[in-house]
Formats: structure tokens, C-alpha cells, sequence
């Protein structure tokens, strides 16, 4: 039945053997193939073994062909009259121009491996920057309806109340609502303890984005969050494979998050990590149970807005739908502001890399930078291949001359850099692929733990290649086409040129500028950078900020009463006193840099209330107190509650009245220090001491103000300090532990020690955690910093961007020593003769010397002519990037100019001491 | 000389050439040779080898006519020239004296 089609020869093969072969044999061989395939093998085999032949005939053939080909090569003499041969045996093919290029580049290994290096430097940065914008904008979400998933925002920017989902969810054109936000917490499993993100989310959250569930237990499902349900959690796989070892007992055992017990539902598929992208909580837990966790009922109540939505689409096309059926729905709710639908087939951007479109955001930066130094190797490589044709122009002259057209010269030139740029692009990729996953782990901070899947896929290996070719395009043709086109009887007959012709004509004298120019770029960017953080740490004006130490605690057995609880606290911080080598010691409810606490103040006299500053990003902001008028009618200040000796821990000194006493007890009045900041704003240049305030639902101004302490930027070390108020520990019940809570206990307080060691007396983690466990060994001591880790953490993004800009520029000087140097050097070389005519003529050594660094310095200046307005164009793009620079900062340009010059200098040196010491007659008795 | 001694293979093809008379082509060579070697030789490798005995002088080709069976492709017929069958006498004889004396299995 398929006689037909089984007869004729496999067509693959013949296309090879047609494209193997040259045109007598193969006419000859694929004719006897065809033939003894036709008349004996196939009645003979049977049609598959028969092709079967076909394939091992033609695979001999060609092996034979190929090694005959390659005897005739060796022996000249062997003269065929059968041509039979091998396009890539041809002597002027692509193979012959890559051997040739082989060589080539083997006779020169320095240069050699300088362009390599230069280029892998520059593919590397290249391809480790795509690889974490491949993970962070392209690569899709691992779920089932990635396509149709859309987020839901106010056009202003805010959250969204637990009522605003309720009242939203059964949206027309959607099939379903999500809504999540983020908290951490400690989490107790078998007494060890562990700080765990949560992501508080809606019950349909795994079902509506299409996460399938594992093998593992099961997802939350949508009756998890109706009251009276066990309280249930799904873990993350990460999390269970790294804390828990994969151990598959976890699933029903019940582990504690603050201090309410959930149980272990099932873990979430491999992979899995939510909808924001770089974010990856270790667990989700419904969000009605929330309270229990935040130890917070006023949640889920129409005061906390603290959730995000998204939505899966009914159609793809449905976006315009559901706009305006929220629009309607956000009206007749009395929510003012507009909605904005936005598909997110690849998940949230990354909130503080990616940043706002609008914005400049240091993933753009980076991005910038990577092609800068690219770019900057680009002109070096040019540079370096151009001194090297140039010095090859006797062996391509004689190649001209012997016949090779100007094509055939281009395509050797071509070919040597293409082989140089595969290999600087297999080393960039590799490299490149490494300081991705490295740079992963750097981007995460503690609020937003990294889990970028930066892994090499086939995107990446595309664009690693993209790149690597265009760069060898932009390298290899501006020396190949101008060295392709050579005047052999010109270069034959005179060999040598004058110095001042080598420097003019040498058309590299407009490539050094051009790297001095990107050069000053990376260089000024580095300066700003650097100065940003540099002004950022002036501005937290703590003395000696590397002896203040914190300790994050865990009180799970609170006092029964309020009053045991002062005595508690104070207790404790007379036991920590008495650790040697203290110089004071606190505790607060907040840690600045760190927790962040907020509240409603009112103050005795006050008719107009000043702009508060919007909540930041982080975890849910404390509701208002119940039956209090809305938020943004109120004052909301920053707030904490501190004992005697926290001030001095922190090393704020009182501007004006008092600090807390113990005496400042639980039954004594209530008093409260402002900060410098508050004060102002609240009392002008009045006296605040003496004043009364009021905080949360106490009506009465029953709270006196005692103090002013100094400012501290304890949230954003970018924005001034915030309107502060403390108030004593011992006086908690006002406002913070309510007598009356969830579980009709005194609710357990996380406090944070503050320590001031004495200089040169520093102490170890161990020493306090020892201290605390002596004094009570139930306490649980979560982490243990200093200030100045704190305040690197705060300033981790500016360092990294420092730390890049930096190292580019340092990468780009190096190159402009090497490219600087190599065409000097050359330069000198080929103008010894015209050296050796001044010295002959009186010049002196010294004055050859200062003519060549002359020639350097005048090239430099030229690049930067150019370089610093580039420089300042530049630097406007990120100037929300930087803080307390200018775009043009005198020191920074000061700095830039100098370090160009003085690397001029260093890469001229050399070249000016050789041109000094030509002699004379041997210079002129040469050619 | 070099340029005169035949190589093992060289031998078998000039003796199929020979024995195959007028009909002596690529595919009745090969087809020859594997019939008598037991072995599955390529066309490519009969090629090749011709083509350096071809560039010794020792054997001529012509091209016949293109037949249908083989796809309109013209056979190259080959024949031993004189100095080919020179040759082959040649490298009997040193077989021939070689072996001489030995028993054969």
C-alpha cells in the first residue's frame, strides 16, 4: 500500500549528500545510490531496511569524501580530476576563515584575552540584568488563569477594607475576587520558634487563581474563612522543603502564629508563590482569621484599609466591563475614587525594584548602566582590534595583493571577531547567569523576601546571543571596513608613518573620547550614588550608632495584670543594666527603622488638624478605634511606648523638659514626650511643656507633655523625621493592651530591648540573649542588630546601585588604561622615525615625553568636553534616586575630572618614557 | 616508488574493475566488491579511491547515459589502463612470492 512512497530513496539523505558533495561526484554517487536502491535493495530488503542502507551508504560516503578532501589538502601534488570535496573543506569558506581566525588569535593571546574579558564583562552584566527582568516582566505566573488575571486599584493609590471586598466581589464580568495583604509574625512548631510572612487572604484565593492542588493535603477552600471554622494555613513549598525538611507529618499538626493555634492544611504546589512577583510569603492563612493573628478584631472592619484585590476576568477582553461596574458599584458604596483594571498576565511588578512607571526606578538604572559598561567595551575592544589590524596591514596588504578582494578580506576580519565574540559570549553567558542568582538574593530586604526564578531559559540564551552578535557586528566592523579596503602598493612601498599621522589618521582617536565619555558617565553616576548614601547616614545623626544594639522579644506568658506587667518591664530592665558593659538600656513596643506604629492624636487647643503622612507600605496599619470619626480627619502621628533609659540607649537627647522617670507608673498621671518635629507642628514656637493631649479614644486631655526629644528619621531615611509621640511602657493600658481583648487575657506585647554598650566594651548576640534568659527563660529573643545593620538594611537598594555604579566605572577606567595605553604604545612604535628626526633635531626627552602625555591629556579633554553634560543628562534621569545631590555636585565633578586625567597620565607614562628613549640613529636607520 | 605500489584496497578495486569489463561503474563495483569482501563498502569510498588511482594513471572514466533508475543521472564507467594492469601484475607478484612456500590452511 505504501510501495510507492517506500521506494524512493530517504530524501534527508540526499539533501545531505547533495549539499556534502561537488557536482561530478555527487551526480555519479547519488545516481549509483539510486540505482542499487531501486533495482536490488528494496525487492531484495524490503523497503525499511533498504532505506535503512540508503542512510548508512550516505553517511560512509561523505565520511570518505570528507577524509579524501582532506589527504588532497595536505599533498598539492594529488591533483584530482574528480573534483570531490566538502563546502566545509572549501579553502575559502567560513571553516578556513574561522581556522585562519583561530590562529590568528592565538599569535596574539593578550590582546586576545583582554577582548575577551572586556566583552564577557559586558555580556555578563548584560545578561544578569535580563535574566532578573526576564523573571520580574516576562516570565508568566505559575497558575492556571495567568491570563485573565487582572489588578484592581484606585486610581489614588490606597487599600481596600475586608466591607470594600465584601461589597465588591460579585462584580459583573468578573468570575472571581481575590483580595490578600501581608503580615509577619513569630510562628511556634514543637516549642522552636520562627519569624514567619503571612499573606492573609480570601478563602477562594487558590481555587479562583487556578492553583491546583499538590499531592500534599489541601489549599484553603471557600468555606475556610465562614465563622466558627477551625482556623487552618497553607504553607508555601518552599517553606515546608526548607523549615520543615518536607516532612509530610506536618500536614494536620497545628502550629501556633503569635499566640492562636491553626492547623497545617496541606502545602501549596512547587512553585507557587502568589501573585507578586520577587515576594514569597511562607504561608497563607484565610484572612477572617487574621484577628487572631494580629491580635486585632477592628480588622475585617470598615477602618483598616490594609488589602489588595485582584480579579480573574470572565473574558479577556472584559477589562472596560468591570471598570465600569466598579465604578458604579464604588459609588453607590460612597467610594470616591476611581478604579483602575489592569491585566497582569505576569504578575505585580516588583514594588520597590520596578517601581512606578512613571518614575525613575533602579531597575532602569541598572539596566542603564549594564549598557554603559557594555558600550564602554564595545569602544575598547575597537580600539584594541583596530591597533592590531593596523599593525597587521603589511600581512593584509600582501593578501590584497595576492589576489583577495576587499570582500574576502572583510569576511576574515569579520570571522576573527566573530570567534573572539563567541567566546567572550559563552564565558558573559555563564558568568552572567551566576551574578543573576546572586544579585536575586541581594534585591530581597527583610519585608520582601527575594524569590525571583531567575533561572537560564531559552529567552536569555536568545538574548545572551543577540547581544554577543550585535556587539561583534559593532566591534568588528568599523576597523574591518576600514582595513579591509587597503592600498597594498601604498603600505608595501613606504611601511613606516610619521608619528603625527599615526595619531591623526588612526581613526581611534574618536573612539578614546567616546569611552572617556561613557566613562565620566558611569564615574559622575557612581558619585552621586555614593554622596546619596553618604548623606543619607549624615542624616540619622546618631552618635555612634554601631553601639546601639536591638533585640527583638517574644513575651508568651503575659503578666496576668496590668501592674504585674510594670513590674515585669522593669524588672527586666534592671536585669539588662546589669550586663557588664552597658552604658544604658530601654525597651520600647516599636524599633525605629523597623516597626512602625501609628495613631490618631488630638491635642488641647488645636482647631485646625495638620496633613498626616499617608501610611507606608508594610504591615496592616492599626485600625481606629471603634465609633472614632474616619481616619483622615484625625491626626496620625507616629507613636511608641518606651521606658526610662530608652532615650539614652538611642543617644536622643531631651531638647526641652524631661525624660521618663520610674516614676511615670501605671498609677501616676499620664505624660508623654513629643519629638522636635511634633512639637513644632503642633505648638509653633510655643512651649509644649505643660500642654495636654489626648490619644485614641480617651476624649479627655488627660495626658500632659513632659519632654521634647531630638528627631530621629525612624521610618524612611529619605523623609524628614515624622510627628513622633512616646509614651511611658508602665502606662500601656491608655491605649495599646486593652483589658478586654480576643481572648479576654492581657493580650502578650512584642517589645524591643534597646542597648547602649560603652565604648570599646562591646558585647556579643550571646551575651544578651543570656542576660534575657537568666532573667526569664520563657522570654524568646527573635533577632539581635545594631543600629548599623539596621540603617544597612534601611539603605540596602542605594548600596547596591553605589556598589554597581562603582564597579562599572572602576571596569570602565581599566579599560581606558588599556585602550589609552595600547594606542599610544602603537603609536610610538610606528612614529620612531619621526622621534628620531626631533631628537636628531635637539628635541629633548623630556619635551618627547610631554608631547605624548600631551596627545593623551588633549584626547581626555575632549571626551570630557563631551562626557559632562552627557554625565548630567544622565544623572537627571534617577535624580528621585538620589538625596542632598545635585545633578551637578561640584566635588563629584571635581572628582570625576581628576581621576579621568590622572588615568590619562598613568596610561600615557609608559609610552611617553619609551618615546624618550628612541635612539636616534637606530630610528632613522630603520626602513 | 610510493607512486607505484597499491594499496590493499587499491588491489581489490582495480581487480572488480577489470573483471567487470565494459559494465565496470560505481554501483557494479561496489555491488562486486561487497559480493566478494563480504563486506558493505560505501560508493563514496570507491570514488575516492578511484579518483587518486585515476590520478595516478592508472585506470580512465568516462560517463555513459543518464538512465531512468537513476534519476536521470549519468554512471561513470570506469577501465584499467595499461599501466593499471602493470599494476595489479605487480602486487599478484609480490603476493604471489609472499605466499609462496606456505601451507594453506
Amino acid at each position: 500500500m505504501n510501495g510507492q512512497q517506500a521506494a524512493s530513496p530517504p530524501a534527508l539523505a540526499r539533501w545531505l549528500l547533495r549539499r556534502a558533495l561537488d557536482g561530478a561526484a555527487r551526480s555519479a554517487i547519488v545516481g549509483d545510490l539510486d540505482e542499487e536502491f531501486a533495482t536490488f535493495k528494496v525487492p531484495q530488503l524490503g523497503a525499511r531496511a533498504a532505506r535503512r542502507w540508503y542512510w548508512r551508504q550516505t553517511i560512509l560516503s561523505i565520511v570518505a569524501c570528507v577524509r579524501a578532501a582532506d589527504e588532497r589538502a595536505n599533498d598539492p601534488e594529488q591533483a584530482s580530476l574528480l573534483a570531490v570535496g566538502n563546502m566545509m573543506r572549501r579553502r575559502d569558506g567560513l571553516g578556513a576563515d574561522l581556522r585562519s581566525a583561530a590562529r590568528f588569535c592565538a599569535r596574539s593571546p593578550l590582546t586576545s584575552v583582554a577582548v575577551i574579558l572586556t566583552l564577557a564583562i559586558g555580556v555578563a552584566a548584560n545578561t544578569a540584568m535580563f535574566s532578573v527582568l526576564n523573571a520580574t516582566l516576562l516570565k508568566k505566573l505559575p497558575i492556571a488563569n495567568a491570563d485573565r488575571l487582572v489588578s484592581i486599584e484606585e486610581k489614588g493609590g490606597g487599600s481596600f477594607t475586608y466591607p470594600e471586598y465584601l461589597a465588591t466581589r460579585d462584580t459583573p464580568g468578573l468570575r472571581a475576587l481575590v483580595a490578600g495583604g501581608t503580615t509577619s509574625t513569630l510562628m511556634t512548631h514543637r516549642n522552636a520558634k520562627r519569624r514567619v510572612v503571612i499573606q492573609l487572604v480570601t478563602a477562594n484565593y487558590f481555587e479562583a487563581l487556578g492553583v491546583r492542588p499538590g499531592a500534599r493535603g489541601r489549599l484553603l477552600e471557600s468555606n475556610d474563612d465562614l465563622p466558627g471554622r477551625a482556623p487552618v494555613v497553607v504553607l508555601s513549598y518552599a517553606f515546608w522543603r526548607d523549615y520543615f525538611a518536607a516532612d509530610p507529618t506536618v500536614i494536620g499538626s497545628t502550629i501556633k502564629l503569635h499566640h492562636a493555634s491553626f492547623t497545617v492544611a496541606g502545602i501549596a504546589p512547587d512553585g507557587f508563590a502568589g501573585t507578586q512577583i520577587g515576594f514569597a510569603p511562607d504561608l497563607w492563612a484565610p484572612l477572617t482569621h487574621g484577628p487572631l493573628i494580629e491580635n486585632n478584631p477592628a480588622m475585617l472592619g470598615p477602618g483598616s484599609a490594609w488589602l489588595g484585590m485582584d480579579g480573574i476576568l470572565e473574558h479577556r477582553d472584559s477589562v472596560g466591563v468591570v471598570r465600569d461596574a466598579l465604578a458604579a458599584r464604588w459609588r453607590a458604596i460612597g467610594q470616591r475614587d476611581v478604579p483602575v483594571v489592569e491585566l497582569i498576565p505576569r504578575g505585580h511588578e516588583w514594588n520597590t525594584w520596578a517601581g512606578t512607571a512613571a518614575g525613575s526606578s533602579p531597575l532602569k538604572l541598572v539596566s542603564l548602566f549594564v549598557l554603559l559598561i557594555l558600550l564602554v567595551g564595545c569602544l575598547n575592544v575597537s580600539i584594541l582590534l583596530g591597533a592590531q589590524v593596523h599593525d597587521r596591514q603589511r600581512e593584509l596588504a600582501i593578501r590584497a595583493s595576492l589576489g583577495a578582494g576587499r570582500l574576502r578580506l572583510l569576511r576574515q576580519l569579520l570571522a576573527e571577531h566573530l570567534l573572539l565574540v563567541t567566546l567572550a559570549g559563552v564565558a558573559g553567558g555563564t558568568l552572567g547567569v551566576l551574578i543573576a542568582r546572586t544579585l536575586a538574593s541581594l534585591l530581597g530586604t527583610r519585608l520582601t523576601p527575594s524569590d525571583l526564578d531567575v533561572s537560564f531559559d531559552a529567552r536569555v540564551l536568545f538574548f545572551t546571543i543577540a547581544v554577543s552578535l550585535t556587539t561583534g557586528l559593532l566591534i568588528g566592523a568599523l576597523p574591518a571596513l576600514r582595513w579591509s579596503k587597503v592600498d597594498p602598493l601604498g603600505i608595501l612601498r613606504s611601511g613606516n608613518t610619521g608619528l603625527n599621522r599615526v595619531f591623526r589618521s588612526s581613526g581611534l582617536w574618536w573612539l578614546i573620547p567616546g569611552q572617556v565619555a561613557l566613562g565620566t558617565v558611569l564615574l559622575t553616576s557612581a558619585g552621586v550614588l555614593v554622596k546619596t548614601i553618604h548623606e543619607l547616614k549624615a542624616g540619622i545623626a546618631l552618635t555612634a550608632p554601631e553601639r546601639i544594639w536591638f533585640a527583638d522579644l517574644q513575651v508568651d506568658t503575659m503578666p496576668s495584670t496590668l501592674a504585674a506587667f510594670g513590674d515585669f518591664q522593669a524588672n527586666l530592665r534592671t536585669h539588662l543594666t546589669e550586663l557588664p558593659g552597658i552604658e544604658a538600656a530601654g525597651l520600647s513596643t516599636g524599633r525605629p527603622l523597623a516597626t512602625i506604629r501609628r495613631g490618631p492624636l488630638r491635642v488641647e487647643g488645636m482647631t485646625t488638624v495638620p496633613k498626616s503622612q499617608p501610611m507606608p507600605w508594610g504591615p496592616p496599619p492599626p485600625p481606629p478605634p471603634r465609633g472614632a470619626p474616619p481616619l483622615e480627619k484625625l491626626w496620625i502621628v507616629s507613636n511608641d511606648y518606651v521606658t526610662p533609659g530608652f532615650f539614652p540607649a538611642m543617644g536622643l537627647a531631651m531638647v526641652n523638659g524631661r525624660d521618663f522617670t520610674t516614676a511615670d507608673s501605671a498609677a501616676a498621671p499620664r505624660v508623654a514626650i513629643v519629638n522636635e518635629t511634633l512639637a513644632a507642628r503642633a505648638f509653633g514656637k510655643a512651649n509644649p511643656i505643660g500642654r495636654h493631649v489626648s490619644w485614641a479614644e480617651r476624649s479627655e486631655f488627660d495626658i500632659t507633655i513632659v519632654g521634647v526629644v531630638r528627631d530621629l528619621r525612624t521610618e524612611d531615611l529619605r523623609r524628614a523625621a515624622p510627628d513622633a509621640i512616646f509614651f511611658p511602657l508602665a502606662q500601656i493600658s491608655g491605649g495599646y493592651a486593652k483589658e478586654s481583648t480576643v481572648t479576654g487575657a492581657l493580650e502578650p506585647i512584642d517589645l524591643s530591648i534597646v542597648l547602649r554598650s560603652r565604648p570599646g566594651q562591646p558585647f556579643t548576640r550571646e551575651q544578651i540573649a543570656q542576660q534575657v534568659g537568666a532573667f526569664d527563660p520563657t522570654l524568646f529573643i527573635d533577632r539581635v542588630w545594631t543600629f548599623d545593620e539596621e540603617a544597612g538594611l534601611a539603605l540596602s537598594q542605594e548600596r547596591l546601585l553605589a556598589w554597581l555604579g562603582s564597579t562599572f566605572s572602576a571596569i570602565a577606567l581599566a579599560l581606558l588604561i588599556v585602550g589609552l595605553y595600547g594606542v599610544l604604545a602603537a603609536a610610538v612604535v610606528r612614529g620612531r622615525r619621526e622621534l628620531g628626526i626631533r631628537l636628531a633635531l635637539g628635541a629633548t626627552p623630556r619635551s618627547l615625553r610631554a608631547m605624548v602625555v600631551g596627545r593623551s591629556v588633549g584626547v581626555i579633554a575632549v571626551g570630557l568636553a563631551f562626557g559632562l553634560p552627557l554625565s548630567y543628562a544622565f544623572v537627571r534621569t534617577f535624580a528621585q534616586l538620589l538625596y542632598g545631590v545635585a545633578p551637578i555636585e561640584p566635588a563629584v565633578v571635581a572628582a570625576t575630572i581628576s581621576t579621568v586625567v590622572a588615568t590619562a597620565i598613568l596610561a600615557a607614562y609608559v609610552p611617553a618614557y619609551r618615546a624618550a628613549r628612541v635612539d636616534p640613529v637606530v630610528a632613522l636607520r630603520m626602513d | 616508488m610510493a607512486r607505484d605500489h597499491l594499496g590493499r584496497f587499491e588491489h581489490l578495486l582495480l581487480l572488480a574493475v577489470v573483471r567487470l569489463g565494459d559494465d565496470a561503474y560505481g554501483m557494479t563495483i561496489r555491488r562486486a566488491l561487497a559480493r566478494h569482501t563480504g563486506r558493505e563498502i560505501s560508493v563514496g569510498a570507491i570514488y575516492t579511491s578511484l579518483a587518486r588511482l585515476e590520478a595516478k594513471g592508472l585506470v580512465q572514466s568516462r560517463l555513459g547515459d543518464p538512465t531512468p533508475e537513476r534519476g536521470g543521472k549519468a554512471k561513470r564507467f570506469y577501465r584499467v589502463l595499461p599501466a593499471g594492469k602493470k599494476a595489479i601484475a605487480r602486487a599478484q607478484a609480490i603476493l604471489l612470492g609472499l605466499a609462496r612456500g606456505i601451507e594453506q590452511p
